[in-house]
C-alpha cells in the first residue's frame, strides 16, 4: 500500500477566500473577546504587517480596513468533506485526518494515472482550480505520509527501506504532542525524529506515555494503524461562502467554477454524468434565487458546465447581492469514460452537437431550439414535429411538396375568379386532393395546386372543398 | 515588401491560376465547375435574392443531404418559414441531424449563428439575416473557418451593393424557363464574377412511401 497525504495549512482562511479573486486584507481569528488572536492572514494582510499569533486589536491598528472573520470549525469540516469527495476520483480509499488533512491510498491508482508524478501533478492542478493550497507527502504508512505532508518537505517515498532514513530528519513539530511534552523533548536536546528513535523505548514510554511510542511504531510500519474510511455522499450538494457580497452576476462565475470542479470530481468518482443541476444563490434578506439547468446528454466536463451557467447567469437579474452559492445535483446517470476511435472523429462531433444544443438552449430558452421530424399524416401541418434526433418514421406517399411550409395558411385575394399574390397566380399541373382527419376533429378537405406568379415564384396553394371555397397559400417552393 | 515576399503569402489571390479543386460537391456539375469543385468548406456563402419560391433552398439540398449522411448536423437559424420535414426527408436529408433555432432578437441570431458555425459539429448552417454589418460578417467568417462549417447566409437584394468577407456570393433570380433558376456568381475564389447561368433545379419534391 502507498499512502498520499494532502495537508491544507491554509484551510481556515481558504474556506472564506476561495470564492473570489481579490486582494482585500482578510484574517481569520480564534478565541473570545479581548483574547482574540489572528490564526491566518491572507497575502494582503501579511503585507500590512499582520502575522498569525497577533491580537486582533493589534491587527486593526495596522490595517483599519481589514476584514475579520471568526474561525468556523464546521465550515472547515464541510470543506474537508468536500475535498474528500473530490479526491474520490483518485483513490477508492480516502480517510479524513481532522482538522486539515486527507489520506488517500494511491498504490492501486498508479497504473491508471501512469505513475506517481502524473498523479500528483493532476491532483495539484485540481487543487489550484478548487482554490486550496496543499502540501503532499507520500509514504508506505499512513502516519509517515501525514508527517511528511505536515513537514511540507515534498518528500515522496515509495519503498519501505528508504522510509526510516527520510523520517529521521523530520522536526518534532510533526508529532501529535502537547506543548508541555514538546518542551520537555526539546529540553532533552532532541530536535528530530531520528533523535527520538535512538532513545530507549521503555524509558520513552514511561516519560511521555505509550502514545508517543505507538505513533512512532505506526509511522515506521511496526504497528497497525486502523482508521475509518470516508464514505462519499450518494448525492452531491456543496456550499461556497463568498468573501464579502457579490453584486454582479459575472463575479459569481469564478466561485461557481470552483464548485463545478468539486462536482466533477464527485461525478468521476461515481462514473456518472450530470443530467440536471440546481444552483441556489443565497441573499442576505431576499428569497433564494434558484437556477435549474437541464442537459441533453450526461456530462462531467467542468468547462462545459461553467459555460452553460455563465449563459444562464447572464440572463438572470439579481434581486440583491449574493452571500453564498449552493450547487446540487438533481439527477445524474452513469457515464462511462469516452473510448476513442482510432480513425474517426465521429464521437467527438456527436458530443459537441449535444454541447451546442445545451449552450443555445441555456441562452435562448428551451422552446427556441428544436429539431425536425417527419410524422405519418397526410395533413401537411401535421406531417412534422420538433423533436431533436427523433428516430425516422415512415413518411406517407403523396404528390409534389415544397421545401417551405407556412406556419398558418394565409388567405389569398381573388382577381376575377383567380387567386392572386402580388400578381395573378397561374395554376400548374393537376390538383392533389387531401381529405383527412375527420376522426380527430382536425377535419380538412382541400385541393392543392402548384401555382406561379408573374415574377416566376412558385407557391403551393389550396382551395377549400367547402363553401365559401376560399383560396389559401400554404407552402413555398423554395 | 518586395514581390517575392508577397508571392509567399497564402492569402494573396493571383488571377489566372486556380487553387486545387476542393469543396463539397453541390450536386450540380455546372456550379461545381464555377466554384472549383463545389461549396468551399469553412467559409461563408451569401445567397442574395429578392424573390422567394424560386428554388433557393432546393439548390442547396444535395450538398446538405450528403452532410447529414456523414452524421454532421444542419442548423436553420431564424428561418422565415418552417422547413417542411417530409420534403427534406425526400431529398435525402437525415432529419435526426437537423436543428432549428428561432432567436428572439437580432443580437441573439448573430450569437447563435456564430456558436453553431464555431462548434465544429454543424456541417452547414443556414441563416436568414435582416441586416449585417461588415464587422459581424467577418466574425462569422472566422467562426466558419474555426468550425470548418459551411455558412449559407440568405440576404435581401440590397446586400449586393455592400462589400462582404464571404468567400462566395451568388445572386439568384427566377429563370424564364420552367424548373430552372438563374444564377449569377458575384464573387468566388480563384475566378472572376460570371454572368447569369440557368441551372436546372426541381422545385418540387415528390413524396414516395418509406423513404
Amino acid at each position: 500500500m502507498l499512502w498520499l497525504c494532502l495537508h491544507f495549512p491554509e484551510l481556515p482562511l481558504e474556506v472564506f477566500t476561495r470564492g473570489r479573486e481579490g486582494a482585500e486584507p482578510l484574517l481569520v481569528c480564534d478565541g473570545q473577546g479581548r483574547a482574540r488572536q489572528v490564526v491566518h492572514a491572507n497575502t494582503a494582510a501579511v503585507q500590512a504587517g499582520i502575522v498569525p499569533g497577533m491580537r486582533v486589536s493589534a491587527a486593526y491598528a495596522l490595517a483599519s480596513q481589514v476584514r475579520v472573520i471568526s474561525r468556523a470549525a464546521c465550515t472547515e469540516f464541510a470543506a474537508l468533506q468536500g475535498l474528500a469527495t473530490w479526491a474520490g476520483q483518485f483513490s477508492s480509499l480516502v480517510h479524513l485526518v481532522e482538522p486539515q488533512a486527507l489520506l488517500l491510498e494511491v498504490g492501486g491508482s498508479l497504473k491508471l494515472f501512469r505513475g506517481v508524478e502524473n498523479l500528483v501533478r493532476q491532483m495539484e492542478r485540481g487543487l489550484v482550480q478548487l482554490g486550496y493550497t496543499a502540501h503532499s507527502g507520500i509514504a508506505p504508512t499512513r502516519r509517515a505520509a501525514t508527517w511528511l505532508a505536515r513537514s511540507a518537505s515534498g518528500i515522496c517515498i515509495t519503498d519501505s527501506p528508504a522510509l526510516a532514513g527520510a523520517l529521521a530528519g523530520l522536526p518534532l513539530s510533526v508529532l501529535e504532542l502537547t506543548a508541555q511534552q514538546r518542551a520537555r523533548l526539546t529540553g532533552m536536546g532532541i530536535t528530530c525524529l531520528g533523535d527520538c528513535r535512538r532513545l530507549p523505548r521503555a524509558g520513552l514510554a514511561q516519560r511521555f506515555g505509550p502514545e508517543l511510542v505507538q505513533q512512532l511504531d505506526q509511522a515506521y510500519g511496526h504497528a497497525p494503524d486502523p482508521r475509518q474510511p470516508f464514505v462519499a455522499p450518494a448525492s452531491f450538494a456543496s456550499r461556497l461562502e463568498l468573501p464579502g457580497t457579490v453584486e454582479h452576476v459575472q463575479g459569481l462565475v469564478f466561485g461557481l467554477s470552483r464548485l463545478i470542479v468539486e462536482l466533477c470530481g464527485w461525478l468521476r468518482a461515481h462514473s456518472a454524468g450530470v443530467m440536471s443541476l440546481s444552483l441556489q444563490l443565497l441573499h442576505t434578506k431576499a428569497a433564494v434565487t434558484r437556477l435549474e439547468l437541464g442537459l441533453v446528454a450526461p456530462s462531467r466536463e467542468p468547462k462545459h458546465l461553467t459555460d452553460l451557467f455563465r449563459e444562464r447567469l447572464g440572463q438572470t437579474a439579481l434581486p440583491e447581492a449574493v452571500e453564498a452559492l449552493v450547487l446540487s445535483v438533481s439527477r445524474h446517470q452513469p457515464l462511462a469514460a469516452p473510448s476513442r476511435d482510432l480513425f474517426s472523429t465521429r464521437q467527438a462531433t456527436q458530443g459537441s452537437a449535444a454541447a451546442l444544443i445545451e449552450r443555445l438552449r441555456a441562452r435562448l430558452g428551451q422552446e427556441r431550439v428544436y429539431g425536425l421530424q417527419a410524422l405519418a399524416d397526410h395533413r401537411p401541418e401535421r406531417a412534422q414535429g420538433g423533436a431533436v434526433s427523433a428516430p425516422p418514421s415512415a413518411a406517407l406517399a403523396g404528390g409534389l411538396r415544397p421545401c417551405w411550409l407556412l406556419p398558418e395558411p394565409v388567405a389569398l385575394d381573388l382577381e376575377g375568379d383567380r387567386p392572386c399574390l402580388g400578381s395573378g397566380l397561374e395554376l400548374e399541373g393537376t390538383a392533389e386532393r387531401i381529405e383527412s382527419g375527420w376522426w380527430d376533429g382536425g377535419d380538412v378537405g382541400r385541393d392543392y395546386y402548384r401555382a406561379r406568379n408573374r415574377a416566376g415564384e412558385r407557391y403551393w396553394i389550396f382551395r377549400e372543398l367547402k363553401p365559401p371555397y376560399r383560396w389559401w397559400l400554404h407552402g413555398i417552393f423554395g | 515588401m518586395n514581390l517575392e515576399d508577397l508571392m509567399q503569402r497564402a492569402d494573396l489571390w493571383r488571377g489566372g491560376c486556380a487553387p486545387p479543386p476542393s469543396g463539397l460537391a453541390s450536386g450540380y456539375a455546372q456550379l461545381d465547375a464555377l466554384l472549383n469543385g463545389g461549396w468551399p468548406q469553412g467559409t461563408l456563402i451569401e445567397i442574395i435574392t429578392a424573390h422567394r419560391g424560386i428554388g433557393e433552398l432546393r439548390l442547396l439540398l444535395p450538398a446538405l443531404a450528403s452532410l447529414t449522411e456523414e452524421k454532421r448536423w444542419l442548423a436553420f437559424v431564424a428561418p422565415p418559414y418552417i422547413p417542411y420535414a417530409p420534403a427534406l426527408a425526400c431529398a435525402g436529408v437525415q432529419l435526426a441531424h437537423v436543428l432549428q433555432i428561432q432567436p428572439r432578437t437580432h443580437t441573439d441570431t448573430l450569437w447563435a449563428l456564430e456558436q453553431a458555425l464555431r462548434s465544429g459539429s454543424c456541417g452547414a448552417v443556414l441563416a436568414w439575416l435582416q441586416q449585417a454589418d461588415g464587422k459581424s460578417l467577418r466574425r462569422l467568417q472566422l467562426a466558419a473557418e474555426a468550425g470548418d462549417s459551411l455558412g449559407f447566409l440568405f440576404r435581401s437584394a440590397t446586400a449586393c451593393r455592400e462589400s462582404s468577407p464571404a468567400a462566395v456570393r451568388l445572386r439568384l433570380a427566377p429563370a424564364r424557363v420552367d424548373n430552372r433558376v438563374s444564377l449569377e456568381v458575384l464573387k468566388r475564389r480563384g475566378g472572376w464574377p460570371t454572368g447569369p447561368l440557368d441551372l436546372e433545379v426541381n422545385h418540387a419534391l415528390a413524396l414516395s412511401a418509406f423513404s
